[in-house]
């Protein structure tokens, strides 16, 4: 199943204001729509809780040889609807 | 599979070459040992570059951290244990030996600084505490119908 992922605004002004190669985006972009595509399994594991409604959804790239780890925060609370809220978002370093 | 058959691959090549070098000093073995040494230290080289390659492929594809951390830990705690000993045997290595005995500790030392690198950087972020009041606060704000889809993002993010 393919969910329909929308950001809270600060999130998605965050994502858009890294500083990143095109490289980067292009490996940020693939993150976000892994979440899309994430399976149950995953998003229900206890290790990616974070209180109700939320699982926590972290990813490693390197953006021109850098590590670099995106964070985020989503509520599944719509995930039965086909629904994602992306409503945090950190990327280090 | 490949990320599971390289480590091991490397691991065990690396491991007995450390247990050839600890069953005597290097500059004492016999001249078929030599020859077999040099076929195991170049082996060993190669199937270290070969991990050092998957490591850079599954960097810049990108990966879900956690099962990242679990799969390249313990290659890297074989590193710290065993790639010392290898550089150790490098001066006192005879001239026939040295260029591949250097080789498998140069791929080890590589490995082992980015490996290092690497793992300090997503361990330290996963640390992080997550400040679940401005979590909570951005999910009142999207209920208030703040929100961007994932197209507009997609949009903004690569059109850049």
């Amino acid at each position: 199943m393919r969910y329909a992922l929308s950001y809270n605004e600060a999130a998605a002004r965050y994502l858009r204001e890294l500083s990143l190669t095109r490289a980067g985006r292009l490996r940020l972009n693939a993150a976000l729509r892994t979440v899309e595509i994430l399976s149950d399994a995953f998003r229900l594991d206890p290790v990616y809780r974070v209180g109700v409604g939320r699982f926590q959804f972290d990813y490693v790239f390197s953006d021109g040889g850098r590590p670099r780890l995106l964070t985020l925060i989503v509520d599944d609370t719509g995930a039965a609807y086909g629904v994602l809220k992306v409503v945090w978002a950190d990327c280090n370093p | 599979m490949e990320t599971m058959v390289l480590p091991a691959m490397a691991g065990g090549l690396v491991g007995t070459a450390v247990r050839a070098l600890e069953a005597g000093p290097v500059s004492d073995w016999p001249a078929n040992a030599v020859e077999q040494g040099r076929g195991l230290f170049r082996c060993a080289a190669d199937a270290l570059l070969a991990l050092r390659d998957a490591l850079e492929a599954e960097l810049d594809q990108g990966t879900v951290a956690r099962p990242f951390v679990a799969r390249w830990g313990p290659v890297l705690d074989g590193l710290e244990r065993d790639a010392p000993a290898v550089a150790a045997a490098v001066p006192a290595a005879p001239r026939a030996l040295a260029d591949d005995l250097r080789a498998a500790s140069d791929a080890a030392e590589s490995l082992r600084s980015r490996l290092r690198e690497v793992l300090a950087t997503v361990r330290a972020a996963l640390a992080k505490p997550i400040d679940m009041e401005a979590v909570r606060a951005a999910e009142e704000r999207m209920k208030a119908g703040h929100f961007v889809t994932h197209e507009q993002l997609e949009k903004e993010l690569l059109g850049k």
